[in-house]
């Protein structure tokens, strides 16, 4: 399963639970950019240079929400990556947080551990809301 | 990332790993490498269950000017951050 089903599983959940909790993309540190030791190529087969300034990561953010869904909200990291640092996001990671800016659900590492985190989202969101999630439709 | 890049990379630093290459790149980067994470020692020093979730600036595309915190994203509901890019 690769990290696009991850990031579908993703967007699913949002719809489940849209109004009940709010869901946001932030994009850091490009993974596997050409300079890099071992260049990735992005979903259209392009090899991307890692962005040197906040308008260039903006472009390839985009691209990234492109990818997931339109309808999420994206945040830019800054070119420090301060905030994939605090959160050891490198190279992807989900967290649930509470409302009063509490860890209620870590993230796990790796594809199998993005995929686990999001179950224990959901099921923290069943137990925090009391309520069932809305049926998923499409947008 | 697709999971032709997952298993594409994860064979490489298999082999690298076999081969006795470190697996990390100079500046401590740690790849992902296969779909557990553990292949290349991918990292797990994340912010803990009930600890404060560490505060971030950030900012809203695509107006990259506009900065958003983790307070101004708490609005009495839970939130989630899903971390990501396009490799």
């Amino acid at each position: 399963m690769g990290l696009r089903s991850q990031f579908g599983s993703l967007v699913e959940l949002e719809r489940r639970w849209r109004g009940q909790a709010d869901f946001y993309l932030v994009y850091g540190r490009e993974a596997f950019p050409s300079e890099s030791r071992w260049p990735a190529p992005v979903p259209d087969g392009e090899v991307v240079s890692a962005p040197t300034s906040l308008a260039e990561r903006s472009v390839l953010a985009e691209r990234f929400r492109a990818q997931v869904s339109d309808h999420l909200p994206l945040l830019l990291d800054g070119l420090d990556d301060a905030a994939m640092a605090a959160y050891d996001a490198y190279p992807f990671r989900v967290y649930g947080i509470t409302p009063t800016g509490r860890i209620a659900v870590p993230s796990a590492k790796g594809a199998a551990g993005f995929s686990a985190t999001l179950e224990r989202i959901d099921r923290w969101l069943k137990s925090v809301t009391g309520e069932a999630a809305t049926t998923p439709s499409e947008d | 990332m697709r999971s032709e890049n997952c298993w594409v990379t994860g064979s490489v630093l298999a082999l690298a790993l076999l081969l006795g290459v470190p697996a990390t790149g100079a500046e401590d980067q740690v790849c992902f490498a296969d779909c557990s994470g553990d292949l290349a020692g991918e990292r797990d020093r994340g912010p803990r269950l009930g600890s404060v979730a560490p505060a971030i600036e950030v900012f809203r595309s695509p107006d990259a000017g506009d900065a958003a915190t983790l307070e101004s994203l708490l609005r009495g509901r839970p939130v989630i951050l899903a971390f990501g890019s396009l490799t």
